[in-house]
């Protein structure tokens, strides 16, 4: 049987139509062909792998909002949000001498946002960014017991000299805007708790 | 902070809302153990279910032997589906929860969050 038969179509190209030349391939079997572009080498479909969109920030949530944290180690915790990192997760600051919370990076999805915000003029956030948050690479060495020692080693690492330097930059110029409106700096130092009678779906923050 | 030894005791901070779990999804005579009814706290209506539909929960009990260094365990689920009219919730959890687990307490947590 014929392994392949060309034709030559005299339709008008198209985006989606065969293209001049045109090739069939054929079942032996069964006679029964289908016809297929001879020009084109197939396309391989867009990957969506590299099409990230990026987090939709929730309409409540500003620079400036103070959220509290619901999860994690900081939980119960009032805190500024400062702003939005590019990996989509907010950037948040006690202030540290506050209430203890550091530079940090939080989820949407573990944080109430009060209906409360702070004037963040001033406040400049430019100098933090997800790669200040990278913790150390792992070593790709195969010995196991050194890899342990190693991630023990990376645990108790010190906060770096540039994180506590941009937590005292920032901190400075969001304290004087949090010192101008009263009881605001206590309400960041007090934690949330539900208590009894308090249920969240009545409540309003 | 700088001086924690000088700071009071952390005082506790409860972030979940208190549940219990009543039962399984049943009809008279057969019970589905892969849906856990919960009865969470104020909450009195299917109206006011809304909020914690998709919220984790968390199913907490003390066992004698440690793992991980701890003798607390969890298992973890989630809110699905209100049930009924009076603000009655279908929970999913990760493994069913044991049949000791009726009428005990159950957290109902504040994440994932949507406010």
């Amino acid at each position: 049987p014929k392994a392949t038969q060309t034709r030559n179509c005299t339709m008008t190209k198209t985006k989606n139509s065969l293209s001049r030349a045109s090739v069939r391939r054929q079942f032996p079997n069964t006679g029964k062909g289908e016809w297929y572009n001879a020009d084109k080498a197939p396309t391989p479909l867009k990957s969506r792998k590299a099409n990230h969109k990026p987090t939709r920030l929730r309409s409540s949530i500003s620079p400036g909002t103070i959220l509290i944290l619901v999860a994690g180690k900081y939980r119960g915790k009032r805190v500024v949000f400062l702003k939005q990192l590019e990996s989509g997760l907010l950037l948040v600051t006690g202030p540290y001498r506050m209430n203890g919370v550091p530079l940090r990076r939080v989820n949407q999805a573990f944080v109430i946002a009060t209906s409360t915000q702070v004037d963040l003029a001033g406040v400049d956030t430019a100098g933090v960014t997800d790669a200040l948050f990278k913790g150390a690479k792992p070593s790709t060495k195969k010995s196991a017991q050194k890899d342990f020692l190693a991630a023990e080693a990376a645990e108790k690492a010190p906060v770096s000299d540039e994180k506590k330097a941009l937590q005292k930059k920032v901190d400075a110029a969001l304290a004087k805007k949090i010192k101008a409106v009263p009881s605001l700096k206590d309400y960041l130092k007090s934690a949330f708790t539900l208590s009894s009678g308090q249920y969240p779906h009545n409540l309003k923050f | 902070m700088e001086s924690k030894a000088q700071t009071s005791a952390k005082p506790t901070v409860r972030l979940y809302s208190r549940g219990v779990f009543v039962g399984y999804r049943r009809s008279r005579e057969t019970q589905h153990p892969n849906w856990a009814l919960v009865r969470i706290e104020g909450v009195k209506s299917k109206e006011d279910v809304p909020f914690y539909l998709g919220k984790k929960v968390a199913y907490v009990y003390k066992c004698k032997t440690l793992k991980q260094g701890k003798k607390f365990r969890v298992i973890w689920g989630k809110v699905c589906a209100p049930h009924g009219n009076s603000g009655m919730v279908r929970c999913q959890f990760s493994s069913n929860l044991p049949p000791k687990a009726i009428a005990q307490q159950v957290r109902v947590m504040m994440y994932p969050s949507q406010i």
